[in-house]
């Protein structure tokens, strides 16, 4: 089983940076959860089912990215926002935004999301998980998953309807 | 029956998330033709999917991959047990810095009762040594202990916690009974000790909870990681097992 389960961690290593970087937002830091998430499936082991290792690596990884989150929160709250300016460019509202403008603020505007619609977004559109895993990854039933969906999808519409 | 548009925008997500059936997805295409909201909406709702499946996938760097990859992959020659100063591999080595850790900050002379449990549980998790008899069945586990051990543990499985199994440790220089649980993903190593040692206790050493307590004549010591509370409702469940 631990053979299996080692194979299956090096298969989920993107997936499990994918959602550190998503949630945690900083390269050294989504590095050092994966880190930390995959040392502690190692000594847990025992505790996989045998079935779905994405989804159970994915609950660890984005525990561990909570844990930093609040630590880092107890030294310093900065709100995101103050940090990344959610480019809402154009000076002159008839111009109109470059495609690359309009992926950057998109981005701004995903991060700048709570960790909890953030990550139910990443987890459906980047890694195409069904709503059923994503309950899994983040500890919620399926009818929370599709409201924070529902949520998160509407905030980046309006924003984007913006003029 | 004709659908709100309450209800259609949760089908339609849901049809962007190929959760919804065949005999839905008709539904609400007939409303979308007759709803210009609905309608926006769908086309919204995938416009917004397109572009955010566009936006970076963060890979993990080669040089993590790398670090985690050589420890990932056991070398060939492993042996099937490992124990401590003789593991191998990513996961021996974190535990045994997280014991040496622990010894660290042990006090001079003897270590106390909390130590010892701190470190058997250590060892339980980083030789992968958590279990020397497998619970498929509750009912292997009990007489396993017997003609091991001078006295007759109880074993039980309380609601909500797999028994993983049993094994022998030692704990004050004596030979114990521990039993390994899972409950979510975390697991618990419980001691059955002989005799009573007071009242209920609790303590907290190098990141992990120990709750103690007695019942029928045995002490009972919980080790784990969940909260002070997880174990709590750990003792509880297991007095009321039969
Ligand atoms: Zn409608």
């Amino acid at each position: 089983m631990t053979l299996a389960l080692r194979q299956s961690l090096l298969e989920n290593l993107d997936a499990a940076h994918n959602l550190a970087r998503w949630l945690v937002r900083d390269g050294a830091a989504a590095e050092d959860v994966v880190q930390e998430a995959v040392e502690r499936a190692l000594r847990y082991a025992a505790s996989w089912r045998g079935d779905n290792p994405r989804a159970w690596l994915l609950q660890i990884v984005r525990t561990r990215a909570y844990a930093w989150l609040a630590e880092r929160r107890d030294k310093a709250e900065v709100p995101w926002d103050d940090i990344v300016p959610l480019t809402d460019p154009a000076p002159d509202p008839e111009a109109a935004l470059s495609s690359q403008q309009q992926r950057l603020g998109l981005e701004a505007a995903l991060l700048a999301l709570p960790a909890e619609l953030r990550e139910c977004l990443v987890l459906r559109e980047l890694e195409e998980m069904p709503y059923r895993d994503i309950a899994r990854v983040t500890g919620v039933p399926v009818g929370t998953v599709m409201s924070r969906l529902w949520r998160a999808r509407r905030a980046l519409i309006e924003r984007g309807a913006r003029p | 029956m004709t659908l709100h548009c309450d209800e259609a925008r949760l089908l339609a997500q849901a049809e962007l998330d190929d959760e919804l059936d065949a005999g839905r997805a008709a539904e609400l295409a007939a409303h979308a033709a007759n709803c210009k909201d609905c309608a926006q909406l769908r086309q919204d709702l995938s416009g917004l999917s397109g572009r955010l499946r566009a936006l970076p996938y963060h890979r993990a760097p080669d040089a993590l991959r790398a670090r985690l990859a050589s420890n990932l992959t056991p070398p060939a020659t492993a042996p099937r047990r490992r124990w401590l100063g003789t593991g191998t591999g990513f996961a021996a080595g974190f535990a045994l810095a997280a014991a040496l850790a622990a010894f660290a900050i042990l006090p001079r002379g003897a270590p106390d009762m909390t130590s010892q449990l701190v470190n058997a549980h250590l060892r339980s998790l980083q030789a992968e040594h958590l279990v020397d008899v497998r619970a498929s069945d509750q009912h292997q586990v009990k007489p396993w202990f017997t003609g091991r051990l001078d006295y007759a543990p109880p074993v039980r499985e309380p609601a909500g916690y797999t028994l993983l199994g049993g094994r022998l440790d030692v704990l004050e220089g004596r030979p114990v009974a521990a039993l390994a649980y899972r409950s979510m993903q975390h697991t618990i190593n419980l001691y059955v000790l002989p005799g009573d040692r007071g009242p209920e206790t609790s303590s907290q050493q190098s990141g992990f909870n120990l709750l103690r307590w007695q019942q029928d004549g045995m002490t009972l010591w919980a080790v784990s990681d969940v909260s002070l509370e997880g174990l709590r409702s750990f003792a509880r469940a297991w007095n009321q097992t039969p």
